[in-house]
């Protein structure tokens, strides 16, 4: 006989350390970082605890479980379908934070009266014990009918043995008994006839009932559960607003008082500076914090053109040796070429930028698990709102350097739909890692290797460049966008701002990890796959009907481009470039790897070729001008900074707004944004007499 | 008074919670509530966000919001 499988929810407030227990208790490695609001989606892997499997639950950071936006309400729904009793688990695992007990014991108690056995585990412990916070375990969960507290810490793997064989308990010998939350008489009798009308709805237990009442008073709603009619709730309002309880506070107002009653978590004085107030003198300073900000920006883009140069280099060389020695020791003939000319030449062609994600992955991870991007939030929270965007777009903002999707995911956490519609909107043209190939390509052929304004790398100034146009366009769309899309939503912002400490190597190793291997896998197989039509169509026909070698320009490949290259001459890209740019729909980076493959087959004879080398040799062969020019260059660069040319984003923004008229919104008017802009960058140039 | 017209680094007790309900019910859940002792930071520049602290937690709300909370000057 099979079991059912027991299952483990983990909740907390956000920043209490989740997904760090979360990893330890299943050995996977979801995202831990300093931020409040980095979990955004549910996700659940397997324990072995005492011998039996457990599944357990990672639910996104709340304060409550009146949900104020996307991500808290996931967990709302979550509690909610636990109550109608659908996947519900065996057992709670409350996460607290030890040094701040009082704030985050709040929705522990929320979570009693479920009929779900709950364990409080007190993380952060060890730093508690530093600062002399000294907790009465025991008191603790006799007070509120908790089935065990445990001290712990994520960081420090301790406590954990000790919190599994209290889950295992709970699991197995629930305590079955509860504490009530004391209400005083003359509101219990107020909001009686709402505990009476749950009851009789819904079947719930008594406990249940009071919890969800209160719940409904104090919000007008509960999470996925019908409520009363509004007749019974007006009037239960009006009896307890004659009892002095303003019923929008009453749900905070008994839990506190209860807590206080406890005398739990003794407060720490307010009084003292704490060294994160002592950094924050610094890095929030009114003149000094923005331009530290900027500088460290400024900083992350130079580092990643001048530092990946080496390994780089080296990426290239080898790739390089790979081809040469397959092309010497395969026997020659279609396979022979393939491998070289498609699979190393054009797939590979990528692997090379992938020292420079890794290290622009790593810078952002840096400032995140500091701390420091909760402080960026509200050094920018002003100056967003006035482009009707919200402190809490910096982040998601500043992830779509790494990735649009994870950036588009973490917008969950903005409260209003009205902002975070636009911050999703403009989120793609924030310039990805998938755009740093192209620039770097571009960038290392056509922009000389000079030093300007004194210190600054002509080469990695332009890249900054890209960034900066990028950035700046989707603040300016965001203006736009905000007067366009109407609505008189209100929005807040609270934002609480985590201690800062030393970043996690391996929390921060982990994220670059992650990222660079979804990057090789693709590599390994979209681009590869790509590459490999790529070259059929760029090889094929060999011999016209004549019997005569054809070259590049008669193959199927090229019959595509040129069939688009009308479109694209305005913009100085020749049918290479356009295959490239149809090829990149799949990914951006894809382009890089076409054109190695096109140039690779074209060159035949001498391969491996150089992709910068052939770029810059290649020539028109009827007008025998050059085809890529620094102004090409440039153009193409501008293209890139604006076009949206990722299906995975397009697909991300048709889950997140529910709708296909925001992905195909985007489509358009990024596309739109590509081709003036490219337009204006050519034709202006060529006005202006540059090549 | 308001927790606006404290100076940074000044001492205030909450008297009453103001504004906006969801805000407001917001800040009580995070136990911002009446008569907690309350600690102001810092105001960002350009009447952007000011950051207070409360029990151990250091937080940050818009000055819109921040107008609405009435304090009084803790005395020593």
């Amino acid at each position: 006989m099979k079991n059912k499988l027991k299952r483990i929810a983990i909740l907390g407030n956000p920043n209490s350390g989740k997904t760090a227990l979360f990893n330890i208790l299943t050995g996977l490695n979801q995202k831990v970082s300093n931020y409040p609001g980095v979990t955004v989606e549910a996700v659940s892997g397997k324990a072995k605890i005492e011998q039996t499997i457990y599944s357990v639950l990672d639910l996104p950071g709340t304060y409550s479980l009146v949900p104020e936006s996307q991500d808290e309400t996931i967990v709302a729904e979550e509690v909610s379908k636990w109550i109608q009793g659908i996947n519900k688990p065996d057992c709670i695992v409350s996460v607290m934070d030890a040094t701040n007990l009082h704030r985050h014991l709040y929705l522990t108690t929320q979570l009693l009266g479920l009929g779900i056995p709950v364990i409080g585990a007190l993380n952060m412990s060890d730093i508690a014990k530093e600062k002399s916070i000294e907790i009465d375990t025991n008191h603790l969960q006799q007070e509120l009918g908790l089935d065990a507290v445990i001290s712990i810490s994520a960081l420090k793997k301790t406590g954990i043995d000790d919190l599994k064989t209290a889950i295992h308990h709970a699991g197995t010998n629930p305590k079955n008994e509860t504490v009530k939350m004391p209400i005083p008489l003359p509101v219990l009798d107020a909001i009686n006839p709402i505990i009476d009308w749950m009851k009789s709805e819904y079947n719930f237990s008594d406990e249940l009932s009071r919890v969800l009442a209160i719940r409904w008073i104090t919000a007008g709603t509960l999470t996925g559960i019908n409520s009363p009619e509004n007749e019974l709730l007006d009037s239960v309002r009006i009896n307890l607003k004659q009892l002095g309880f303003p019923h929008e506070l009453l749900e905070p107002t008994l839990r506190y008082s209860w807590l206080d009653s406890l005398g739990v978590g003794p407060v720490q004085s307010i009084r003292s500076q704490s060294k994160s107030e002592r950094i924050d003198n610094v890095l929030t300073h009114s003149v000094g914090g923005p331009v530290i900000f900027i500088g460290l920006l400024t900083f992350i883009f130079q580092a990643i053109f001048s530092w990946a140069s080496i390994p780089m280099d080296f990426i290239d060389s080898s790739i390089g040796t790979l081809g040469e020695w397959t092309g010497k020791t395969l026997p020659s003939g279609l396979l022979n070429d393939l491998l070289v000319e498609g699979v190393i030449g054009g797939a590979g062609a990528i692997l090379i930028f992938l020292p420079q994600i890794l290290i622009l992955i790593f810078f952002l991870s840096l400032l995140e698990d500091s701390g420091y991007m909760a402080r960026v939030a509200i050094m920018m929270d002003k100056a967003m709102t006035k482009v009707g965007l919200h402190g809490r777009s910096v982040l998601p903002l500043m992830s779509g350097y790494a990735c649009a999707i994870p950036g588009i995911m973490a917008t969950r956490t903005i409260d209003s739909w009205k902002e975070r519609l636009i911050t999703i909107l403009v989120l793609p043209l924030m310039s990805c890692s998938a755009r740093l190939p192209v620039y770097t390509l571009m960038i290392a052929a056509f922009i000389p290797n000079k030093t300007v304004f004194g210190t600054f790398g002509l080469q990695g100034l332009t890249m900054v460049v890209m960034y900066f146009l990028g950035t700046v366009t989707a603040l300016v769309l965001a203006l736009i966008f905000n007067r366009w899309i109407d609505t008189d939503q209100k929005t807040s912002f609270i934002m609480e701002l985590p201690s800062y400490r030393v970043p996690l190597l391996r929390s921060v190793l982990q994220q670059v990890y992650s990222r660079g291997a979804v990057f090789i896998k693709d590599a390994g197989k979209i681009i590869m796959a790509i590459s490999i039509v790529l070259w059929f169509l760029a090889s094929f026909p060999k011999v016209d009907s004549s019997g005569e070698t054809q070259s590049i320009h008669a193959s199927y490949a090229a019959k595509i481009g040129h069939t688009i290259e009308p479109i694209i001459k305005p913009l100085g890209f020749d049918w290479k470039i356009g295959l490239g740019l149809v090829t990149s729909f799949a990914a951006r980076e894809v382009v890089v790897s076409t054109l190695a493959t096109i140039y690779n087959v074209e060159n035949a004879e001498e391969n491996p070729v150089s992709l910068t080398e052939a770029m810059k040799k290649d020539r028109d062969p009827v007008t025998g001008n050059k085809i890529f020019t620094p102004l090409v260059a440039m153009s193409l660069m501008v293209f890139y900074v604006y076009a949206a040319q990722c299906m995975a984003t397009f697909a991300i923004i048709r889950r997140e707004t529910n709708s296909w008229k925001w992905p195909i919104f985007m489509v358009v008017y990024m596309t739109l944004l590509a081709y003036a802009g490219s337009l204006i960058v050519y034709q202006g140039g060529l006005a202006l007499g540059f090549s | 008074m308001t927790l606006l017209d404290l100076q940074p680094s000044q001492l205030g007790i909450i008297e009453e919670l103001g504004g906006d309900s969801h805000v407001k019910s917001r800040l009580m859940e995070m136990g911002i509530s009446e008569n907690a002792e309350i600690r102001l930071i810092r105001k960002m520049p350009f009447k952007g966000p000011l950051t207070f602290k409360i029990r151990s937690s250091l937080i940050s709300i818009r000055i819109s919001d921040a107008s609405k909370i009435i304090v009084r000057l803790h005395e020593k």
